[in-house]
């Protein structure tokens, strides 16, 4: 692997790079670099320079335009960059957040459980 | 067939609308920087000199402000801030290494910590003086010369990419003026250093 190639790959952890997407998006899909290339219709040396381009803004219209820009630029399918991207953001965004630290704490999540039945109060008996 | 020309690849990092920007300047300047950086620092362990260009690279293409074009063409800026970047490692890893020597070997050893990373490092002096003349020669000499010794220091952190105005006025010595008005007089001695650089690149 060559310096170029290293640093792509070291880059999967920065989300200012089109890095951080397609590697959650690959290892979500359980894809390597070969069938990550096949899904966007280009050869696998051009990963490396996919990589390292910026990470579309995600609102739109910013959104289209730099997916397109960066399909037109690499010859790639632009549906198939612009799922792998969306996906690979939400998962950013889903582990960017801080993990709930109480049950009182929004966005905390208890699993469902049998009750033990409510006793009858003291006396209630006849 | 992109344009790889230095001052499109910034305008193009500045606009911020093309997202293959970033991609074709690392792709147009990590070789080059991390072979001159290599050929420069011969000694030392080429996975710094390659970690300091990436370094260097990055910082640009997320803070490409931070170069100003009219001083300095971007493989000059990007040399200097790779050996300012090659430097911090290496102080890093003496730092590192400093920690993990364990006491008693300094105290038993017959060279008393001369050579176990207390206050010797060979590669640092040889380092330092490089990166001092990367800083020099991006600049013609006669403008060095011409300058006051403030004047000399605000040009080396403007090289570095330094913007920040508590940075410039202690150099300034105007640090105990309010703000506004330590912001006034950095901003009149910059452009005066500005100025100096683009008479004399002009001369070139």
């Amino acid at each position: 692997m060559n310096h170029i190639e290293q640093l792509a790959q070291r880059l999967a952890d920065d989300p200012f790079f089109l890095a951080a997407a397609l590697h959650r998006f690959a290892a979500s899909a359980g894809l390597d670099d070969s069938a990550l290339a096949v899904r966007l219709r280009c050869a696998p040396e051009v990963l490396t320079l996919l990589r390292l381009c910026r990470m579309p803004r995600s609102e739109s219209p910013a959104f289209g335009r730099d997916v397109d820009t960066i399909a037109a630029r690499f010859g790639l399918d632009g549906d198939a960059l612009a799922e792998m991207v969306r996906y690979g953001q939400g998962l950013l965004r889903f582990q960017a957040r801080p993990a709930p630290a109480s049950p009182e704490a929004p966005g905390f999540l208890m699993a469902a459980r049998d009750q033990p039945p409510p006793q009858p109060p003291a006396g209630d008996s006849p | 067939m992109a344009e790889f020309s230095h001052s499109l690849l910034h305008q193009r990092l500045l606009a911020g609308d093309d997202p293959t920007a970033v991609s074709d300047c690392i792709a147009a300047h990590l070789e080059p920087l991390t072979a001159w950086l290599l050929d420069r620092n011969p000694i030392l362990d080429p996975h710094l000199c390659e970690e300091a260009s990436e370094e260097a690279l990055l910082a640009l293409v997320k803070e490409p402000a931070k170069y100003q074009s009219d001083l300095l063409e971007l493989d000059s800026y990007l040399r200097l801030a790779a050996s300012r970047d090659l430097l911090n490692l290496l102080r890093r890893e003496r730092k590192h290494y400093r920690q993990r020597i364990p006491l008693e070997s300094v105290e038993l050893s017959p060279q008393a910590g001369k050579y176990l990373g207390t206050d010797y490092d060979p590669a640092l002096p040889l380092l330092l003086q490089e990166a001092s003349r990367a800083l020099r020669e991006a600049v013609p000499e006669a403008v060095w010369q011409g300058l006051s010794e403030v004047e000399t220091r605000v040009l080396e952190l403007i090289l570095l990419g330094e913007r920040a105005t508590e940075v410039f006025a202690p150099v300034c010595g105007v640090a105990d003026l309010p703000a506004a008005e330590q912001a006034a007089e950095v901003k009149c001695v910059k452009d005066r250093v500005k100025q100096r650089v683009k008479r004399g690149q002009d001369k070139r």
